[in-house]
């Protein structure tokens, strides 16, 4: 049978802050999503702040008024990167089959582990990440015998927990004590439609047959069958296996509401130069445009459109533009958001023998041998220069990046 | 109509980056800052709490996080330029 560990950090962001300044240690905090302190939400609560209500995801002055006293603490994504890494590479060293999960979870297979393996490797993860990263951080780790239920055995116990679930029949009476979204897999919108059909614990799940779940749920009914058994055959995927990114995006919250369209214009030529330089740096091209914003109402709209291949922020800004004044009503904005999709490698490619398209080639080239060499921004184009400072901030599940470990 | 206002407190610590002579110690085959001097005083770091580093264009800088006592400091290397900067200071009740 089949050893799997899920580790899962505890409280990272706020845990890892607190690793670094001892003088947050004990105390609730909350950590911001990026070093914006207004009009963003919490990346990260710690332990002690939880003990408050404060939650991941919920604007400032929310947690302020359920935990008056929490400190509020500026994100800064290298320290959660470099975090990260090092704790991959300790992982690494128990088996090659270790998928990064998100920035701070990860799944491990130890093949050939005999019983009671997975239990020590499990201490030994446990004593290196409080030796070798630091010895306020905190993982839960759980292991099983497939993903889901290695996910679900690694939730019971937080923080620093570590709960071996052994079988398929252990796995059903924990399935059987636990609400139907505990698992990785149910959503809000799923739970919901099986409350419905009058399913409202996993025991209930069970009992209805495989073609009610299909003809209800579609393919994702087998899901359901299996899952309410302790069932799922999806294997690992390496982390050097990884597919390569599908889109690319950014968006940005305005510090004010605002309709001013120069404004929303420099915003937007900012965000898709951002998008353009993942773009070159990953040497992909893209031609599927989707920009979506957000009023100050709080409604959002979107649209996408098609444009040739490229690479090119100009061009990706003028279709989003072009897109965006079909949507927009003069109405204040709030937040701005644009990504590329269909994407594919930029070799091989077409040469061309126009001079104007080789002049903006080697243009952009420069551009970006620039801004390697001197950082983000050190030579933009003229209309950037007044504009809002923003920077890449690393998506929380690494969506864009296969881990160099 | 009844408006709340909730001020949310930001950390407490002192955002800087000036230049400071550092003493340090090649151990292990790593680098270790050990005292640093800063307002006229000779600081001892007594704990790394954690490294980490960041990228601006090809320059890579060290962060250090350390302790001094009850106070928290963090040091900045840039490995291009051989600077230290102290970028963040918490000292204090």
């Amino acid at each position: 049978m089949k050893v799997i560990l899920h580790i899962d950090f505890n409280s990272y962001f706020a845990t890892v802050e607190q690793q670094a300044n001892p003088r947050l240690r004990g105390k609730p905090i909350g950590v911001t999503g990026g070093d914006r302190m207004i009009r963003t939400v919490l990346g990260a609560a710690s332990v002690e702040a939880k003990k408050f209500g404060v939650k991941t995801g919920m604007p400032l002055w929310q947690a302020k008024k359920l935990c008056p006293q929490i400190i509020i603490v500026a994100g800064d994504s290298d320290k959660y990167l470099e975090t990260t890494k090092r704790f991959l590479n300790i992982l690494k060293d128990y088996s090659p089959y270790l998928e990064v999960f998100s920035i701070d979870e990860a799944f491990l297979e130890l093949p050939g582990a005999v019983r009671g393996g997975g239990e020590r490797v499990a201490k030994q993860i446990k004593s290196r990440i409080h030796t070798e990263i630091g010895e306020w951080i905190t993982c839960s780790i759980g292991i099983s015998y497939n993903k889901l239920v290695a996910k679900l055995a690694g939730s019971l116990q937080k923080p620093d927990g570590l709960v071996v679930i052994g079988s398929e029949k252990e796995a059903v009476k924990v399935l059987d004590n636990i609400p139907l979204d505990e698992i990785c897999g149910i959503g809000s919108k799923i739970k919901h439609r099986l409350n419905k059909m009058g399913i409202f614990n996993f025991k209930q799940l069970r009992a209805v047959p495989l073609n009610t779940l299909l003809f209800e749920f579609k393919s994702y009914g087998q899901f359901l069958y299996d899952a309410s058994r302790g069932i799922s055959n999806t294997p690992i995927t390496p982390f050097y296996e990884k597919e390569e990114v599908k889109s690319i995006g950014h968006r940005h919250t305005i510090d004010t509401d605002s309709d001013d369209p120069a404004e929303i214009k420099q915003i937007l030529l900012k965000l898709t130069e951002l998008v353009a330089r993942r773009l070159r740096s990953k040497r992909l091209v893209g031609r599927t445009v989707s920009l979506w914003f957000r009023s100050a109402d709080f409604k959002g709209d979107g649209m996408q459109t098609t444009i040739p291949y490229t690479a090119d922020g100009l061009e990706i800004f003028k279709a989003a533009w072009r897109e965006f004044n079909k949507l927009w009503c003069k109405q204040k904005i709030r937040m701005v958001g644009i990504s590329v999709s269909n994407l594919k490698p930029k070799d091989p490619e077409n040469l061309t023998f126009l001079e104007e398209d080789l002049r903006q080639q080697k243009i952009i080239q420069t551009l970006d041998e620039i801004n390697n060499k001197y950082g983000e921004f050190t030579l933009q184009r003229g209309t950037l220069l007044q504009s809002t400072r923003m920077s890449r901030k690393p998506n929380p599940f690494l969506a864009d990046r296969r881990f160099k470990i | 109509m009844i408006f709340a206002f909730y001020l949310v407190y930001i950390n407490f610590m002192l955002e800087i980056g000036e230049p400071v002579d550092v003493w340090v110690l090649f151990q292990k085959n790593k680098i270790k800052p050990a005292v640093f001097f800063w307002k006229g005083r000779k600081i001892k770091v007594e704990k790394i709490n954690l490294i980490h580093t960041s990228k601006n264009g090809g320059n890579i800088f060290y962060h250090f996080s350390i302790s001094s006592g009850d106070n928290f400091y963090r040091l900045k290397f840039d490995t291009t330029k051989l600077n230290w900067f102290l970028e963040a200071v918490e000292e204090g009740v």
